[in-house]
């Protein structure tokens, strides 16, 4: 896809929802830099940890979603290179392409079901589970982004309202900054 | 941890089963995946992989690198299934280690930068699994693997996601081959969300009626429970439908199947050459004919074994041949020693 502005390869995609329209917006990084998007704001989809993830897409506003072209922070590998191989990059690869990469392992894995089974069996014996909470707003917001991805606005809204309230049921939870 | 190597197998379904393998694919977390990694990484990651097995001697393993051992020796490695056809391409620095009496392997940077496999003979699914875990559990007291909650064991190629485990069981089945139930039997294997291939893997043929079978799906299945769905339920029925599939031969068409295998035993007691394939196909008419009855004096195991020795890469081994022709009069003079055939031609002018 290319740059509205330039014609140049874009990677920043802004997609805007008000009164029930959609709009929306393909620019290159210098491009989305100067509009005011850059790739740095829309981090939404390589999210490291789980409450913060949920705080960005909280402060990306209801109405507005900028997305930056998928690509693995660690490696640099791409849903592309992950076409064309059939292989990730490295360990990283599953959370930052997760949005295209959810459906094909989900078809794979488990093509009667409507959602990823959670992992059964061995585990590495240091490993610790996140607790409860977290493991709630880590699968929220993964219904979210899929919701995203397939253009699901009305379903994405109502994540946002459930995580934003999950959000401020556990706040007191936390403990004081 | 206590691995059963020396366990005694049961051999009740030696008709029908060849080998059953257990493969548990684990990746280093915070590397590259075999794909992405560069020189140095892979290195790195092998030889941080290899020293962790080397202070687990009770592993016994032998160690084999493609860069600097014969080729010869990495196939008969692969004719044992102890590594795989991909393992011996020439790519990133590898390493296996493998156990003599071949029921543990491990391949480092193949696809995962750490294979481990475990092997049972017939129906010794449970066997190869407790050989895969207890390694498996071994190294991860000295190795971080990459996992997570949501996904499990992440791999480089999502269809190991999860558990990373592929149970596959090698599988003769020349009686549903021959009345013509291979297609009934490839769906019921799609419906069940197994794999079916021929002998070499993937999109390979199946020489000498060999099936291998494996499971598709890794995320979500405990690795006890999909054991015991092929082991209990999906093994047993197989064997119980290869079995009526001879009776019925046996009842309706004994001639038939007797004259297939009658010839079969006339070409391997007098063949002056032959080649592989041709072996093969032979041997796997002599093992139905042992199991169906038909034949006696010539032990089940003995077809098996030979299944294994007249490949090209055991054959080398044995005599040093790596010609075609020359190996084609070895192979030949194998198979009548071993099944009482006719002595070798004398040496006339």
């Amino acid at each position: 896809m290319q740059c509205d502005e330039c014609g140049k390869p874009a990677n920043v995609h802004e997609i805007r929802v008000e009164n029930g329209m959609k709009t929306e917006r393909h620019l290159c990084s210098e491009c989305a830099a100067k509009a005011g998007l850059t790739a740095q704001e829309a981090h939404v989809d390589a999210p490291t940890n789980p409450v913060e993830m949920i705080k960005q897409v909280l402060a990306a506003g209801p109405e507005i979603e900028v997305r930056a072209a998928p690509e693995c922070p660690t490696c640099g590998s791409t849903f592309a290179r992950f076409r064309k191989m059939a292989l990730l990059g490295c360990p990283d690869c599953y959370q930052a392409l997760e949005v295209p990469m959810q459906p094909l392992i989900l078809r794979s894995q488990a093509a009667e079901a409507r959602e990823l089974p959670e992992h059964q069996g061995l585990r590495p014996s240091g490993f610790k589970s996140p607790s409860q909470p977290t493991k709630t707003l880590i699968r929220l917001e993964r219904e979210l982004q899929g919701a995203i991805h397939a253009e699901q606005y009305e379903r994405a809204a109502d994540l946002r309202d459930k995580i934003r309230k999950f959000n401020e049921g556990i706040e007191p939870l936390d403990p004081p900054e | 941890m206590i691995l059963p190597f020396e366990q005694h197998e049961d051999d009740a379904l030696l008709d029908v089963v060849l080998i059953s393998r257990a493969r548990l694919a684990r990746n280093i977390s915070g590397e590259p995946f075999v794909n992405r990694a560069n020189r140095e990484e892979q290195i790195r990651i092998r030889d941080g992989i290899a020293s962790a097995l080397r202070g687990l001697p009770e592993l016994g393993l032998h160690w084999f690198d493609p860069e600097t051992a014969p080729s010869a020796e990495g196939q008969v490695l692969l004719e044992r299934h102890l590594v795989s056809p991909k393992f011996l391409e020439p790519g990133p620095h590898r390493l296996a280690g493998y156990r003599e009496d071949a029921r543990l392997s491990v391949m480092i940077n193949e696809e995962d930068h750490l294979r481990i496999q475990g092997y049972g003979l017939a129906g010794g699914l449970s066997l190869a699994w407790a050989n895969a875990k207890g390694c498996e559990r071994l190294l991860d007291e000295h190795l971080n693997f990459a996992f997570n909650e949501q996904l499990g064991y992440l791999t480089a190629c999502p269809t190991n996601v999860g558990t990373g485990i592929r149970l596959s069981l090698m599988l003769h089945l020349p009686g549903i081959s021959l009345i013509g139930g291979m297609d009934r039997m490839q769906h019921a294997a799609d419906d069940l969300n197994l794999e079916m291939r021929g002998t070499s893997g993937e999109g390979s043929e199946a020489i000498g009626h060999l099936h291998q079978i494996s499971n598709r799906r890794t995320l979500g299945v405990d690795e006890e429970d999909l054991l015991h769905f092929l082991e209990d339920d999906f093994l047993s029925r197989v064997v119980r439908e290869e079995r009526r599939a001879r009776d019925t031969l046996l009842s309706t068409r004994r001639e038939f199947l007797d004259d297939r295998v009658q010839r079969a035993l006339a070409m391997l007691r007098h063949a002056r050459l032959l080649g592989e394939r041709e072996a093969l196909d032979l041997l796997s008419e002599l093992r139905l004919g042992i199991a169906a009855g038909l034949l006696t004096g010539v032990p089940l195991q003995t077809a098996g074994q030979l299944m294994q020795r007249v490949r090209s890469g055991h054959l080398t081994r044995a005599t040093g041949c790596t010609e075609e022709e020359p190996l084609r009069i070895q192979r030949a003079d194998l198979v009548r020693r071993e099944l009482g055939g006719d002595s070798p031609p004398s040496e006339s002018t």
